[in-house]
């Protein structure tokens, strides 16, 4: 599979994961009633490209809002990601958000604090 | 909390709602309404016309209603509730009228509850093709689809009037002809509930079930009436939202099954400028005291404990098989800075009412 592309929803993100350029965008609301049956092939696409990855890897997300399951889901997502640096390839993660949305800044704040991977937190 | 239920002790499910009357709100609301309607066989043959009179009800009140907010009024007094009991729809909305529309709005309803269904249907056909319109768009066709649909006499009041305007309080009850012509509600005491919420500051009241197909709609009337109301910042406002995914999908996923639902209420209002979120739902005797011990382990935290243990939870990778991350109260407790209480009363059946109160 070269690209997964998940249309939004009333609860879930828009979603597009181009495995033929490394760069994976997760954008808008997440709240799904069960995380696992949402986010379950984002995983195992990304942990197949993970084995064989590029010499750069970007993750862009870009939330509205997203329930405390989701957070843990993201935690998941880029401890996969997190992989491609035992290949010594690099992984970029951009959490893009509104400079006067408080609450989207301290969640990439913790994120940041907690994962030891290149995170920006990046203004639009 | 028990209070919330006082006047609705015989619902099914209801639904109360102050603000931003839309076309999006219109949506949401019928969203809801037909959703419960179709899992309720005694009234799930009204559902067609229950959605089409509360179609007619907002655009009544987006029609003839005085928009408060470009008057500079901060607390909006429109109201839409929809009531579901054993045998009956009924649908009341209150809205501010220009006190020079009331003789004309008097004079119409007095005139449709007058007639019976054929002649209605008369006046209906005769409106229809003079086009009789009113300045404000409307043709009395409105009032008359009200009548015929809902089967039985308009029920309304003018409040609270003063030198410029009053509030039209309309109450439809809607009814299988089949079964019964009899009306039954009161409208002292639809009005009395009406005044209730609005002293209270209430947004929205909601009592039904939890279930993800009420949950979003749910979702996004708050969010659609937060972004109309402008009076919140957009910070402010995902904290709200956020705050109340977690508690509605905590009874989702934890609250105890009566009668084939996940049976809850909920209530928004707003306090000066705090926000009160409110949720309450039966829990079984076997989840009390994992619960209990939950959240007055949770009350004891400080700052920084919560901070750990929030990112220690994050970090664990334990998300259970239908989805459970199990951070859901700890992101409640951060969002209100610790300002939130809780209640467990015990039931006739052993079980438990579960309440919580949070202030963002």
């Amino acid at each position: 599979m070269q690209i997964l592309e998940k249309e939004a929803t009333r609860e879930t993100p828009k979603v597009i994961l181009n495995t033929t350029t490394g760069v994976f965008a997760i954008e808008g609301k997440s709240f799904p009633e069960n995380v696992n049956e949402f986010y379950g092939d984002i995983l195992t696409t990304l942990n197949s490209y993970s084995q064989n990855p590029l010499s750069k890897t970007t993750l862009n997300l870009t939330w509205v809002y997203y329930n405390t399951a989701t957070s843990k889901i993201l935690v998941k997502i880029i401890n996969v990601l997190e992989a491609v640096l035992l290949q010594q390839k690099s992984l970029v993660i951009n959490w893009y958000c509104k400079a006067d949305d408080e609450l989207m800044i301290e969640k990439g704040e913790e994120f940041k604090e907690l994962l030891n991977v290149e995170f920006n937190i990046l203004f639009i | 909390m028990e209070q919330l239920n006082i006047g609705f002790e015989n619902s099914k499910s209801f639904l109360s709602y102050f603000g931003n009357f839309s076309d999006e709100i219109t949506d949401k609301i019928i969203g809801i309404s037909e959703f419960y309607l179709q899992q309720t066989s005694d009234v799930a043959k009204l559902k067609n016309k229950v959605s089409f009179l509360i179609a007619e009800c907002f655009q009544n009140i987006v029609r003839h209603g005085i928009n408060e907010e470009s008057q500079g009024a901060t607390n909006n007094s429109d109201y839409f509730q929809i009531n579901i009991l054993n045998d009956r729809v009924v649908l009341s909305s209150c809205n501010s009228v220009d006190n020079d529309l009331v003789g004309d709005i008097e004079k119409k309803i007095n005139q449709v509850n007058s007639l019976n269904a054929e002649d209605l249907k008369k006046l209906y056909t005769e409106l229809l093709s003079n086009g009789g319109f009113s300045a404000k768009g409307g043709a009395g066709l409105g009032l008359i689809e009200m009548s015929r649909k809902s089967g039985l006499p308009l029920k309304y009041n003018f409040i609270d009037k003063d030198g410029k305007s009053c509030k039209f309080l309309l109450v439809l009850e809607i009814i299988d002809r089949k079964n019964d012509v009899e009306q039954k509600v009161e409208l002292d005491k639809v009005e009395k509930i009406y005044r209730d919420l609005l002293n209270q500051k209430s947004l929205i009241v909601y009592k039904g079930d939890f279930s993800r197909d009420t949950i979003i709609p749910l979702i996004d009337m708050l969010q659609l009436n937060f972004q109309k109301m402008k009076t919140t910042s957009a910070s402010i406002e995902k904290r709200l939202i956020i705050t109340a995914i977690e508690s509605l999908q905590n009874v989702s996923k934890h609250g105890m099954l009566s009668n084939g639902v996940k049976e809850g209420i909920l209530a928004i209002s707003k306090n000066n400028s705090n926000y009160i979120i409110q949720i309450g739902n039966y829990i079984s005797d076997k989840d009390y005291s994992a619960l209990s011990n939950n959240l007055n382990n949770i009350k004891k935290l400080n700052p920084t404990e919560l901070s750990s243990l929030y990112k220690k939870k994050l970090l664990d990778n334990d998300i259970s098989e239908e989805g459970n991350a199990g951070l859901g109260l700890l992101e409640i407790y951060k969002n209100s800075n610790g300002n939130f209480e809780f209640e467990f009363v015990k039931t006739e059946n052993n079980n438990y009412f579960f309440s919580i109160k949070i202030t963002l």
